[in-house]
């Protein structure tokens, strides 16, 4: 009887619940903010911008992934990444511009995350939330995410209606678009209430390489081009300001 | 002593299932009220693709799926369901028609394929663009020449109907209807389109024979043609170049399209022969109104280009009665249960 009851005790905790190591009182709140600017303010939809090759423009779509966020320490080596961690960013709804994201208790120097969407989520068939296709970030007919998206008018376009549509994507060998990005920032998770990151549009045009609106009106497909680009943009970002209590 | 083993088993098992469910009530992925289906798997296939891992079949998703299928609503203007260029009776191509209707008077620029199998199929499209099941649908029902909706557009008109509310929470135990869903749901009903029976299949199986003309058109066939529709889907699912001079309005670049590289340039998907018969007219574009036609092709009309498969070079070699064979073996692969199976009919 008593050995029945010892393979029964043994047992039923085989089956007991395996708990996550790490319990979720460790995570604190941070919220990340996105100043969308061009030449160093808040875009203007009404406004003309002029690039360095002398274009005049003005936007009428910005909108960007960010992906995979993560905080890290430099010196420690820790890291905490947020979990299920897309957030599209679009100018044209103010309530993307803002989220807040859930890590680990500590100090860190690093804020880390990826422009676009990892390739797992690019062949693993329909997603939800912000990887929903119904956003109108996704190609349908070449599948895979479009990571960001510029659009607006200029008259230096040879494109219908004087428009430049630049759609950046990819993530295949060869047409890997998936940028890293990783901005320097001391802050602490259970202290800092919030990260203000700058993101000016001017860095697509005069990156590391530079894009002519009257020589490239349009960008749609991953590969090529679109590297050049996805190079520029990942130079637009820098942390703005750290707000502690 | 016996009835306290009895009783405490009884109790153990009891408990085992209820932790079992309170650990797994995080991530409940089949609701407990569905009716689980499975693919059926027939025998010679190999394995299915992964496309099902996260969205397991169940009766209820099929049903969903089904009547998204037939559904206009899918479309701008309400006349193209997926059905209007997949029908059942040309085993879920276009009958009769090279390229398909789409909204406002347009064509499609190739021809709509069979739908039969696809569980098996790494890429869809005739340049494989398409690299799930689950998101092929986003395709047409978005191309501004085939279904021309947005994905947006057509959830808000399924979450107004009580009758896909209703659907939908029985397929996904929630309440709220996302494109997520309804791709999931349509990935279940064409999933579950199997065609493995046709007279081919008995033979192979050894319920049926082989008439003298099939044996010798399926011997020819595994000599001359099954190196690309290889058997038993009867396409390797590799992107080819048959020698087909371009269309000067299509200018279809096939495979190239996708990745941009040169020796990609006018490669097409092989099809599968699977009711073949069925499936008229035949090629990416349709241009050939005869399964005749296109052997004639490889007789004699292939051109050969830079990317010109080597298979397919110097022709190929098949006399009137070889070719005679040929049609009459192609016969085989018609799966008239397939065509006739209410389970993939609209209700």
């Amino acid at each position: 009887m008593k050995k029945i009851l010892i393979v029964f005790a043994a047992l039923f905790t085989l089956f007991s619940c395996n708990k996550e190591s790490s319990s979720e009182t460790d995570l604190a709140p941070l919220k990340i903010s996105f100043q969308l600017e061009a030449f160093g303010a808040p875009i203007d939809t009404t406004a003309f911008y002029t690039n360095n090759s002398g274009e005049k423009f003005k936007i009428t779509a910005f909108k960007f992934y960010v992906s995979l966020i993560e905080a890290a320490n430099s010196s420690t080596n820790s890291r905490s990444a947020e979990n299920e961690s897309y957030h599209l960013v679009d100018l044209a709804d103010p309530a993307t511009h803002q989220f807040t994201v859930s890590l680990k208790n500590g100090i860190y120097d690093q804020l880390n995350f990826i422009i676009g969407v990892d390739s797992v989520r690019n062949v693993s068939g329909a997603q939800t939330g912000a990887l929903d296709p119904a956003k109108g970030m996704f190609w349908t007919w070449n599948t895979g995410y479009i990571f960001a998206k510029l659009e607006g008018k200029s008259p230096s376009s040879t494109a219908p209606f004087q428009m430049f549509t630049y759609h950046i994507g990819g993530f295949k060998t060869g047409e890997n678009a998936i940028r890293n990005i990783s901005l320097p920032a001391q802050f602490q998770i259970g202290k800092t209430n919030e990260l203000v990151i700058n993101a000016d549009v001017q860095r697509w045009f005069d990156g590391v390489n530079t894009l002519s609106i009257a020589s490239k009106a349009t960008i749609m497909s991953p590969g090529g081009m679109a590297l050049q680009i996805a190079d520029n943009y990942a130079t637009m970002f820098s942390v703005n300001k750290i707000v502690n209590p | 002593m016996r009835k306290t083993i009895t009783i405490l088993t009884l109790l153990f098992f009891i408990s085992g299932i209820i932790l079992f469910e309170a650990c797994n009530k995080k991530d409940i992925v089949q609701p407990a009220q569905t009716t689980p289906l499975s693919i059926p798997i027939p025998p010679g296939f190999p394995a299915i693709q992964n496309f099902f891992v996260n969205n397991p079949v169940t009766q209820e998703g099929f049903d969903l799926g089904k009547k998204l299928f037939y559904d206009g609503r899918l479309s701008a203007d309400g006349n193209f369901p997926c059905a209007s260029c997949h029908q059942q009776f040309a085993a879920f191509a276009t009958f009769d028609h090279n390229l398909s209707h789409g909204f406002d008077n347009q064509f499609t620029t190739r021809n709509a394929p069979g739908l039969a199998n696809l569980a098996w199929y790494k890429e869809f499209h005739w340049d494989g663009g398409i690299n799930h099941l689950e998101v092929q649908p986003l395709a047409p029902i978005t191309a501004p020449n085939e279904m021309a909706e947005t994905v947006e557009n057509v959830i808000r008109k399924l979450k107004a109907d009580a009758t896909y509310q209703d659907m939908f929470r029985k397929a996904f135990a929630s309440n709220e209807i996302t494109s997520q869903q309804m791709l999931r749901a349509l990935a279940q009903f064409m999933g579950m389109m199997v065609s493995a029976n046709s007279k081919y299949d008995r033979v192979k199986a050894g319920k049926e024979t082989f008439t003298t003309a099939e044996q010798r058109g399926y011997q020819l066939f595994q000599l001359k043609c099954s190196t690309c529709h290889q058997e038993p889907l009867f396409t390797d699912q590799s992107y080819r170049n048959t020698g087909l001079p371009i269309d000067n309005v299509l200018k279809d670049m096939g495979r190239m399209r996708i990745t941009k590289k040169s020796e990609d340039s006018i490669k097409f998907k092989v099809p599968s022969l699977r009711n073949v018969y069925l499936t008229a007219p035949y090629g990416h574009d349709g241009r050939f109104y005869s399964i005749g036609a296109v052997i004639d092709h490889y007789r004699s009309g292939v051109i050969n280009g830079p990317t010109t498969d080597p298979l397919l070079k110097n022709k190929l070699s098949i006399d009137d009665f070889e070719k005679a064979d040929l049609l009459i073996f192609l016969r085989t692969l018609t799966d008239t249960a397939f065509v006739n199976d209410k389970r993939f009919a609209q209700n």
